[in-house]
């Protein structure tokens, strides 16, 4: 296994920020999280950019995209569309390619992540120079909103089981709200296999295998404004045999 | 190594000390073999009785955070407002209304 290493890139003037918005199906939700992030850079002073993936979503959503590129810029606004629905780390490696910032972001679409802990992100990776900083909805002032007693009881024991075999040393393994640094970010993922959250999982847990620093700041988490997810059978199979995939290889 | 295999050592380590005990090949005094023939019994239940308390306290203190939908919500209008001022259209089939 290549070593990734976490020295110091080359230092550049002004940080920038660059967020990678994988979506499928937001056609609702996509203006509210670029006025959102568009608000909180200006506000912060930071140099940003977004780039949206968008899988060949049939309602729509690039259309709306094309929209807000031409309200924001085609410089805060870069599109990186694709033919149809291929994963989440396929998804990263193409947005990646045409990233301009020396900062990566990863956040959902569907108004869960809220871009308002963004500039905290930010500062904590300033505070200790850290290679990633992961959001946490189990720590500190986290939290959940939609959750019901048994969605909370899963995703307790999910967390405590991971914790238990994994010993990741942070409290929100399959988070996917958080900042890496890009060269960081770039070598990781492609050495992860996983896919979906499990893939989140297996970032974090190579990162700590590289001996890569981590810091983690509080998040709060919506859940689905417009209704609440399912997590069923599939879901939970599919965490177990990711976790023993895990726990039997690194 | 990985965790699989840390376990594993772990796990053959106290194995290996237990059966000493069981098949007599280790003794010290009647209390402590028994004590030691019974403790992988003993350890695990003990270890899923507090693993269970430790998540049901960890589900009772989860953090609800309503004020985090709220302010999402709040912000939504604000959002499709500024949005429609700079040319933007909405399909008006979706509002901020709870189903619950």
């Amino acid at each position: 296994m290549n070593e990734i290493s976490s020295s110091v890139d080359e230092k550049e003037e002004q940080d920038k920020y660059t967020v990678l918005l994988p979506t499928y199906n937001e056609r609702e939700n996509l203006p509210i999280i670029i006025w959102l992030l568009v608000k909180y850079f200006t506000e912060s002073n930071h140099d940003w950019e977004v780039i949206i993936i968008d899988d060949g979503s049939p309602d729509g959503t690039l259309d709306v995209a094309k929209e807000l590129q031409e309200i924001y810029g085609s410089d805060r606004i870069v599109l990186c569309p694709r033919e149809k629905k291929l994963g989440l780390g396929t998804a990263y490696v193409h947005g990646i390619c045409n990233a301009t910032g020396n900062f990566v972001i990863i956040m959902d679409a569907d108004l869960s992540h809220h871009p308002k802990f963004i500039p905290k992100f930010i500062a904590k990776q300033k505070e200790g120079d850290y290679d990633i900083v992961t959001g946490t909805r189990y720590a500190g002032e986290g939290g959940v909103y939609g959750w019901d007693l048994k969605r909370k009881f899963m995703s307790r024991t999910a967390n405590y089981i991971t914790q238990l075999l994994l010993r990741p040393g942070i409290t929100d393994l399959t988070g996917s709200f958080r900042l890496y640094r890009k060269r960081v970010f770039r070598q990781l993922i492609l050495s992860c296999v996983s896919k979906g959250y499990v893939f989140q999982m297996e970032m974090m847990v190579r990162a700590r295998k590289n001996n890569l620093t981590i810091a983690e700041v509080p998040i709060t988490f919506v859940d689905r404004f417009y209704g609440e997810s399912k997590l069923g059978g599939d879901e939970i199979l599919g965490f177990l045999k990711g976790l023993a995939y895990l726990f039997a290889t690194t | 190594m990985t965790k699989f295999l840390e376990w594993l050592a772990c796990v053959i380590l106290f194995m290996f000390i237990w059966l000493c005990f069981v098949l007599g090949y280790i003794n010290i005094s009647k209390s402590v073999n028994h004590f030691m023939i019974f403790l992988p019994f003993e350890l695990i239940s003990t270890i899923l009785i507090a693993s269970l308390v430790l998540i049901l306290y960890r589900v009772a203190t989860f953090r609800d955070c309503p004020e985090a939908y709220n302010e999402l919500r709040l912000q939504i209008g604000e959002a499709k407002q500024d949005l429609m001022s700079k040319g933007m259209t909405f399909d008006v089939t979706l509002n901020d209304d709870d189903e619950d």
